[in-house]
Parts: C-alpha cells; sequence; structure tokens
C-alpha cells in the first residue's frame, strides 16, 4: 500500500468513526463494556478466566456485524454512500475504512472489559491483535450479510442463523464439543487466543498461530466482502 | 472535442427494453450542454452512465480523448457530479461533509467555507445537515461537486427545489464557471433554465436524441413570423396578430404603429418547451 494509499484509508477511518460517534455507535459498544466489566468484577470474579473469553467473543466479536451493516444501511438510506462513487476513493478502501473503524472502537471496548477485569498487565497488549481480527472479521461478515437484505430489520432476522454458527465456539470454550470438532470456524481461534490470553502463563507459540489463522481468515473475508459489492451492493447505489 | 458519444445504448440489468437507444453527441470545452427530457426519458442514466457511475453501456465515448470505459479512478479528479438528490452524512454538519470528501482527492481542492458562502450557506453552522431544508441540502451538494476544482462538471436539476434568489446564484455560478473553462453537462427537465444559460441542448425522449442545437436557433427555426399588438379600442384593449410574411398583413401592421393607438408590441417567438413539444410531440412534465 502507497503513503497516499495509506492516507485515504487513514481519511476514509476517521469519517467512519466520526459517523459511528454521531450515531452513538461507540457509546453502545463502551457501555455494554463497562457494564459487563461492572458484572463480572461483583459477580462472577472467581470464574474471571472461563468468563472474560466468552464475553469478548459474544460482545465486541459479535456486535461488529451489527454495528458495520447498520451503518451501511445508515448510508444507503441517506445514499451517502452514492457520493463515494464519483471520488477517487477504491471500493476495498471503503470496505476495509468501514471494517477497521468499526474494529477500533470494538478493541478499545474488549481492552476495557479484559483489562478492567483481569488487570492491566502484558496479556491486555497480546489481546489486542486478535481482538481486533475477530472484530474486522465479524465486520466483514456484518457486510457480506447487508448485501443481501435491502433493510435493516429483515437482515436483524436473516443473520440469527449465520451467527449462531459463528457463536458455536461458546459450546467448545465450555466443554461441550471438542474444540477440534470447530476447528474450521475462525470464531474458534478467537475464543482460543482470548482463552490464552485469559491464563496467568499465556502460550505465545499458539498465540502467534491464532493470530496468523485469523488474518488469513480476514484475506478471505475482505475477498468476499468485495465480491459482494461488486454483485450485490453497488447495484443498489448506482440506481439510488 | 471534450466528450463525443457514439451510438450509445444502455439496458438497465435485468431490465427488457433498453433505456439509451444510441445516443450521439459532442461537447465542446467550456460549453454548457443541456440535456433535456421529460421524467424517465434516460437523462439521469446517460449522465450516471458519463459519470462511470453505471457501467456496461454499448457503443463509443471519449472523454478527454481517452475511452469513457478505460478510465481508472483518477478520473473523478477531472470531474464534479452533483446528483439530483442529497446524498449527504446527515448527522455531519455541512463543512464536515466538504472536508472529507475534499480528502478523497489527489488534485488540489477548494475550502469548503468559501463555497458555501458563495452559495448563501452559513459558515460554521455547528447544524448537522439533517437539519436543513431539501434546498439548502442540494446547495451543499453542488458545492461539494465543485471542491476538487473539476473540467467537466455534472449538474442534475441543480434547481430543482430552490427558491427564486438561490436559483440566480446557482445559475450565476454555472456561467461563470462555464467562462472559467469548465464544461458543463447540465440534465433538466426546466427549459426555462435550459434556455437561459446553456450554449446548446439536446432534446432526449424514449431514450432517443431527437435533436441538438443552440436555443436560439431552435426557437428562430420553429418561430412563427407573427407580432401581436395591444391596442386602445372602444375602452378596452385588443389584441391582433399580424403575419409578416404576407404583404398585406405587414402594411397593416405599420400603418398601425404608425397611426394607431398602440400600446405593446410582441413578436411570438416560441419558448424552448414549445419547440420541444412541436418536434417531440410530449410535454417536458409528461411521464
Amino acid at each position: 500500500m502507497s503513503a497516499g494509499e495509506a492516507a485515504r484509508l487513514a481519511h476514509a477511518v476517521r469519517l467512519v468513526l466520526l459517523v459511528q460517534a454521531r450515531s452513538r455507535f461507540p457509546h453502545v459498544y463502551l457501555g455494554v463494556a463497562l457494564a459487563m466489566t461492572v458484572a463480572v468484577r461483583l459477580l462472577a470474579r472467581q470464574h474471571a478466566e472461563l468468563v472474560v473469553p466468552a464475553l469478548l467473543l459474544g460482545e465486541p466479536g459479535t456486535l461488529g456485524v451489527f454495528l458495520v451493516a447498520g451503518q451501511r444501511f445508515l448510508e444507503r438510506n441517506e445514499r451517502s454512500a452514492t457520493a463515494l462513487l464519483v471520488t477517487p476513493l477504491p471500493s476495498g478502501t471503503s470496505i476495509a475504512a468501514l471494517v477497521i473503524g468499526t474494529a477500533l472502537v470494538g478493541t478499545a471496548a474488549g481492552a476495557v472489559l479484559q483489562g478492567g477485569v483481569l488487570g492491566v498487565d502484558a496479556r491486555l497488549a497480546l489481546l489486542l491483535p486478535p481482538l481486533f481480527l475477530t472484530v474486522t472479521l465479524s465486520g466483514l461478515l456484518g457486510y457480506v450479510l447487508s448485501g443481501y437484505f435491502s433493510e435493516f430489520t429483515r437482515f436483524i432476522l436473516g443473520a440469527v442463523p449465520p451467527l449462531f454458527v459463528y457463536s458455536l465456539p461458546f459450546a467448545s470454550h465450555f466443554g461441550l464439543v471438542p474444540p477440534l470438532a470447530l476447528v474450521w470456524l475462525p470464531t474458534q481461534w478467537s475464543i482460543a487466543a482470548f482463552a490464552n490470553l485469559a491464563r496467568p502463563e499465556p502460550d505465545l507459540a499458539a498465540w502467534s498461530a491464532e493470530c496468523a489463522a485469523l488474518a488469513a481468515a480476514n484475506a478471505a473475508g475482505f475477498q468476499w466482502a468485495q465480491h459482494v459489492f461488486r454483485t450485490r451492493i453497488r447495484g443498489r447505489l448506482e440506481v439510488a | 472535442m471534450l466528450l463525443e458519444a457514439a451510438e450509445l445504448s444502455y439496458t438497465y440489468p435485468g431490465g427488457a427494453e433498453p433505456v439509451l437507444r444510441g445516443l450521439d453527441f459532442r461537447i465542446r470545452e467550456g460549453e454548457i450542454f443541456g440535456f433535456l427530457g421529460p421524467n424517465g426519458s434516460g437523462k439521469t442514466t446517460t449522465q450516471k452512465l458519463l459519470a462511470r457511475i453505471l457501467l456496461g453501456y454499448s457503443g463509443s465515448v471519449r472523454v478527454f480523448g481517452e475511452d469513457l470505459s478505460r478510465q481508472g479512478a483518477g478520473y473523478y479528479n477531472r470531474i464534479g457530479v452533483c446528483f439530483e438528490f442529497p446524498n449527504l452524512y446527515e448527522k455531519l454538519t455541512a463543512e464536515e461533509n466538504l472536508e472529507f470528501y475534499r480528502g478523497f482527492f489527489d488534485v488540489p481542492t477548494d475550502p469548503a467555507a468559501r463555497m458555501l458562502e458563495r452559495l448563501g450557506l452559513p459558515v460554521g453552522d455547528k447544524r448537522p445537515v439533517g437539519q436543513y431544508s431539501k434546498g439548502m441540502k442540494m446547495r451543499v451538494v453542488l458545492t461539494r461537486s465543485l471542491l476538487n476544482r473539476p473540467r467537466l462538471w455534472f449538474l442534475d436539476e441543480p434547481t430543482a427545489g430552490q427558491d427564486p434568489q438561490h436559483s440566480v446564484l446557482i445559475r450565476e455560478l454555472i456561467r461563470e464557471r462555464a467562462r472559467a473553462g469548465t464544461t458543463v453537462f447540465l440534465t433538466t427537465h426546466d427549459m426555462t433554465v435550459a434556455d437561459e444559460i446553456c450554449d446548446r441542448v439536446a432534446f432526449i425522449v424514449g431514450g432517443r436524441l431527437a435533436l441538438v442545437d443552440e436555443p436560439r436557433r431552435l426557437k428562430l427555426a420553429h418561430a412563427r413570423r407573427v407580432v401581436r399588438v395591444e391596442l386602445r379600442a372602444g375602452g378596452g384593449v385588443e389584441r391582433r396578430d399580424f403575419a409578416l410574411d404576407r404583404e398585406d398583413e405587414k402594411r397593416a401592421f405599420l400603418e398601425l404603429v404608425r397611426d394607431g393607438p398602440v400600446e405593446t408590441i410582441h413578436t411570438q417567438e416560441p419558448s424552448l418547451e414549445d419547440v420541444f413539444l412541436e418536434v417531440t410531440g410530449r410535454r417536458l412534465g409528461a411521464p
């Protein structure tokens, strides 16, 4: 990526963050993270190592689906995305900015939760890469799913089955399903990474592998999102 | 020529019938070219194709001397597009909308505030544009389309929804930009605007071009050589028409002007709307 492209991406991310802030999206993210932090500290501190990874996947890890799709539908309703079609901003950069902007807020919310419950230490810094990649992945899923629905309410109903599959690693985390049975699911790597970092002594080799797997899943998800933009989303913006 | 279209046709994906059928036209650099037609005639579709919002046409289009289908992202540095609807981030202020938009271009851009002021919009306004009237939003959209100092400026119904004062401001701005060398592609069904500011106009009906010419030449070509005189007669006003192609009527007209109680004299030039009706058999407001 050239310096010019990086600057344009950073500019687009700032736009996404501002639009999300005006829509109170980060307030929701951070508010829920704070509430969960307080609840775990008060009610389940002795089970923190088990509970925090599940909450990380359940809140910032999953909300990306709704926040990215929510912004997509917002831009569609106000037709603001149509204006971007006549700028030199490539569609891939626009998608990346939407997902990265959401992931920055999600990662901050996850960091609040982990830091607030497990303490601020080296594990918190190690949490940021897998958490960020998990939120971008859920954002890409939200982007892709939004391309198949014309209204946000229909999207919410339609997103339930894929989200059920996306969340299956909860079952392995709580010992209901062997982890190997779900190894094909990127969110299994996410929850494994979160669980790894909830232990007092994380396994760094496993952490590296989990991050690499999540990065690969993101690369594939990004290609899929671009395909959905070309085949399903652009056409609707064109005729707006 | 800045823009040349030959046999331009387009069918929407899944559509049974083409919406554009073999359009041929050329636009000179610095010209204000009006694209006129009733709703659904293919005006906006043509503009979307030329602005590369819609892709996949048939025929040939060359812009800035290059094939349109081969233009890359840099094409958007050289064009400005004013949409016919407000498409702004409604929760951002006008200046935030414009400043973010500016940042996506690779070419020098104009400061947003100066442009806002020029179109009678408040500078430093903290209100989100969602609270603006439709006319104000459209002027923000118009402003946005000029930030990158485009060489080719696409305008879709730029005066729609504007009060007379702002409509005049917009027409002045268009003329000013054209004098400075910007080529304008103006899509409208407002014949008054087209007549006043366009160097040439094209009539489009049912996806086909009916004609392309200068408004003045069109009006002269379709004019009835008739003079209408209003004169005082019997305590009221009487109206008489004189066909100047007939010697007896011409003589009668001259006598009346010399000796009669004439109040007003008007040539009976057709409006552009009349010409459109005569050429296409359709009214502009008709679907």
